[in-house]
């Protein structure tokens, strides 16, 4: 079975489950509603994502870091595919996103000028000539549009403490769900075209968001790789494939769980010469028989200044119904029950000293698995 | 009694269990200064490698003026070459040499004065009072003082800490206390082998017929040898095993935790109340840890990492990679090997088969049993991490980036929007 995955940089989960065309998708796929990611910001989030292994141990913690990557540890999705014979292609909005190892090919598009959907789709013509050849082909594909909206209009215009920003919420959601709008056509129209062509007959599609993005909930962040709140850290992923069962999971899952679960699908075994990953396939899930999973995060806030720490400085760690963050830059903690208080707003660390005893110990043994 | 130093202890950023690199002063000298392993930086008394950079080049970059007050030696010489100010005395093992006590302790006080009116100031003061052999100041030599000479001289010691102490404005200081390395301590006070005189006349024979010189180094070494044979021989009548080991010399055939275990406390600037870390942390890690304590990014590869971050969290021991000196400048020293918290592991420099030592430090705490034998497996592991580290491809554990590479990622998180 071959392979296209679609990263849908900085789309947020309460759209995707309310986008019309995602919910057709949704509908169709295993779609899993929390996935947490390791990183509320793409380098690091990917990076933990192909190497199913959290920042701070495959040496991807921070936006500085992608150099660190440890690829003769870890083992990374295109590694994995190139081992197998399969030709690998990635088209990225930057080349700071993933780890290079096992791509034949990884391009970078103009995020500013390129139309990423007829881009996308010539590429996946591409892929259709070669699996017509007999070969398997891995395709990566960025689209990196949101992305470009928020730079524009709020990375350039606004700073993390801006006034006019995070008094203007309804005017930021706007603007957010306008370039959530062609982000949810352009996934139809990519699904649209495998389906059209019978790519999709062979081809596992996996579907995922990196990361959310803010539209003013917190100020201190007016995008995102700041805090981690789940505005942000709650990420999505979708498996597409007419064997797969139709199923909506909304368990709490991990990011670093999407390798593992790839490889299962694709039936590709597990390299010994590597370090194993951290994740956890999430195939048990679709046969209902998952367990949520405990998820630890890191971010970099960069206080006042506008640039990214080297180091992670905010950590977090979430069970379904805690999450507990300690932020290394002022030695503060926060938790929040999330059952009685999703957004965030409430925090109960004076309250339940013995539950966040529990998650610190937790979190510090996960930060200090290194 | 070490009132100033136990005053420090109760407020500082303490570490229970900071190893040194090697038990030889070059070796470990050279890991704190360059952050690098003396098998990678080549840093040793004898050789100096000038094309490692020091970690006291980061402070120059950050326009602090450096100081220093060490021994007149060669290597303390090539180590503070780039200093602004260095104060060098003579210390040749004799009982006229300053101390302390003789003026040594009154210089440190005034370069810090002199250093005051250059911030920010750097300044690095090697005292070797606590060097055998040791000649301890009136009043200082007895009972209320320690139980040997060696507790003796730290007490004295310790009242010139309190001295330099009120001299530091700690508000915007950060004060660092370690040590080279550890040391055997005799359970008699008299050097088995030691003699000055006799120093003193081989110094002279090479100064003036340097051609001798090779031939008295080997003459010499012979003489004390058998002189320190027969010493062992006769003390070892009287004493146990245990009790022989306080004789050991440093850079010879052992690395046992005296010799390497070493003091690391930070005090002051950036520290509130006492933390103290029971964690393995390596010296390594001194210099790093100085350079965050006062901002400044390390743009090179390095093998320590800053232990800053262990006044808010708790994190996994690193494995300190270990090795003896030499005593002479031809050769290297004969064992390397790995510290953990519960294992050291040491083998001969040149073949991983030879010589091989393995003792569970969390059982055996004097090291007495060699389980290298029974534990095949534990051996394995050990090497493995060893040849990771030693390999000359593999990536030293550092999230450093040179300067060359930061820009290209600066220029890529631009063109995202991030900076």
């Amino acid at each position: 079975m071959n392979l296209i995955f679609i990263t849908m940089d900085g789309a947020r989960f309460d759209r995707i489950v309310n986008g019309v065309n995602y919910k057709k998708l949704i509908h169709r796929s295993s779609f899993f509603s929390k996935v947490i990611a390791y990183a509320p910001y793409t380098i690091a989030a990917m990076h933990a994502i192909f190497s199913g292994t959290y920042g701070n141990k495959n040496g991807v913690d921070s936006y500085w870091s992608n150099l660190h990557f440890k690829k003769d540890k870890y083992k990374s999705l295109a590694k994995y595919l190139q081992d197998e014979n399969y030709v690998t292609y990635g088209d990225v909005i930057n080349k700071l996103v993933l780890p290079p190892s096992g791509f034949e090919e990884l391009v970078i598009h103009d995020e500013l000028h390129d139309n990423l959907t007829i881009r996308h789709i010539s590429l996946i013509d591409r892929m259709n000539l070669l699996k017509k050849e007999g070969k398997k082909f891995f395709l990566y594909l960025h689209y990196s549009n949101i992305h470009t909206g928020i730079m524009q209009e709020v990375l350039q215009k606004y700073n993390n403490f801006s006034i006019e920003y995070f008094t203007n919420r309804k005017k930021n959601e706007e603007y957010y769900d306008k370039i959530f709008l062609a982000a949810d056509d352009y996934l139809d129209q990519i699904i649209g075209h495998c389906e059209k062509i019978g790519i999709a007959d062979d081809t596992l599609i996996v579907v995922i968001s990196d990361h959310g993005i803010s539209v003013g909930e917190k100020i201190g962040e007016r995008a995102y790789g700041v805090f981690c709140y789940d505005y942000t850290i709650n990420s999505t992923a979708l498996f597409y494939h007419k064997r797969l069962p139709k199923k909506f999971i909304h368990d709490q899952v991990r990011s670093i769980d999407i390798l593992p679960t790839v490889l299962e699908i694709l039936s590709i075994p597990i390299d010994k010469n590597y370090n194993l990953f951290q994740g956890e396939s999430l195939v048990p899930f679709l046969h209902g028989k998952g367990m949520p999973r405990i998820a630890f995060s890191q971010s970099g806030n960069p206080l006042e200044t506008n640039r990214p720490p080297e180091k992670p400085n905010v950590w977090a760690i979430r069970t379904p119904e805690w999450k507990f963050i300690k932020n290394i830059h002022n030695n503060t903690e926060e938790l929040y029950h999330l059952v009685e208080d999703p957004k965030e707003e409430n925090n109960v660390l004076a309250k339940f000293p013995d539950k966040a005893q529990e998650m610190r110990t937790e979190l510090e043994r996960l930060a200090s698995d290194a | 009694m070490k009132p100033n130093i136990d005053k420090l202890l109760s407020n500082s950023f303490y570490f229970k269990q900071a190893i040194s690199s090697s038990d030889s002063t070059g070796n470990s000298l050279g890991s704190i200064f360059s952050g690098l392993y003396p098998f990678r930086s080549n840093i040793n008394f004898f050789n100096f490698n000038k094309d490692i950079r020091l970690l006291t080049e980061n402070l120059k970059e950050n326009h602090y003026s450096l100081f220093s007050v060490v021994p007149d030696l060669s290597f303390f010489k090539k180590l503070t070459t780039n200093f602004d100010k260095n104060i060098s005395y003579v210390y040749d093992k004799r009982a006229s040499w300053l101390q302390l006590q003789g003026g040594i302790g009154e210089q440190i006080i005034q370069h810090l004065k002199y250093a005051h009116r250059h911030e920010p100031w750097f300044m690095f003061v090697h005292l070797m009072d606590l060097h055998g052999p040791f000649f301890i100041p009136n009043g200082f030599d007895k009972l209320d003082y320690g139980i040997n000479r060696y507790a003796r001289m730290l007490s004295y010691i310790d009242t010139w800490i309190g001295k330099i102490l009120s001299q530091l404005n700690f508000e915007n200081t950060l004060l660092v206390i370690t040590s080279d390395h550890g040391e055997y301590v005799p359970i008699i006070d008299n050097e088995i082998s030691y003699n000055t005189t006799k120093h003193r006349l081989i110094r002279k024979i090479k100064k003036y017929f340097p051609i001798m010189d090779p031939l008295t180094h080997n003459i010499y070494g012979k003489y004390l040898k058998f002189k320190r044979d027969l010493a062992i021989k006769r003390l070892q009548k009287t004493f146990s095993p245990d009790q022989m080991r306080t004789f050991n010399h440093r850079a010879d055939e052992t690395l046992f935790d005296e010799t390497l275990i070493i003091p690391l406390l930070f005090f002051g600037f950036g520290i509130s109340g006492k933390k103290e870390i029971s964690n393995q942390v390596r010296q390594i890690d001194i210099l790093p840890t100085i350079l965050d304590f006062a901002n400044i990014r390390i743009n090179h590869k390095i093998d320590g990492r800053s232990l800053k971050p262990f006044l808010n969290m708790t994190f996994n021991d690193l494995p300190a990679i270990i090795e003896n000196g030499s005593n002479g400048p031809k050769k290297l020293g004969s064992l390397i090997g790995i510290r953990t918290s519960k294992h050291k592991y040491l083998r001969s420099r040149d073949s991983s088969s030879k010589n091989v030592i393995l003792y569970d430090l969390e059982n055996d705490v004097l090291e007495k049993k060699n389980l290298a034998s029974s534990n095949p497996e534990i051996i394995k592991n050990m090497e493995k991490i060893l040849n990771e580290y030693m390999s000359e491809n593999s990536k030293i554990q550092t999230n450093a980036l040179d300067e060359s590479e930061l820009q290209n990622i600066e220029q890529e998180l631009k063109k995202l929007g991030y900076l």
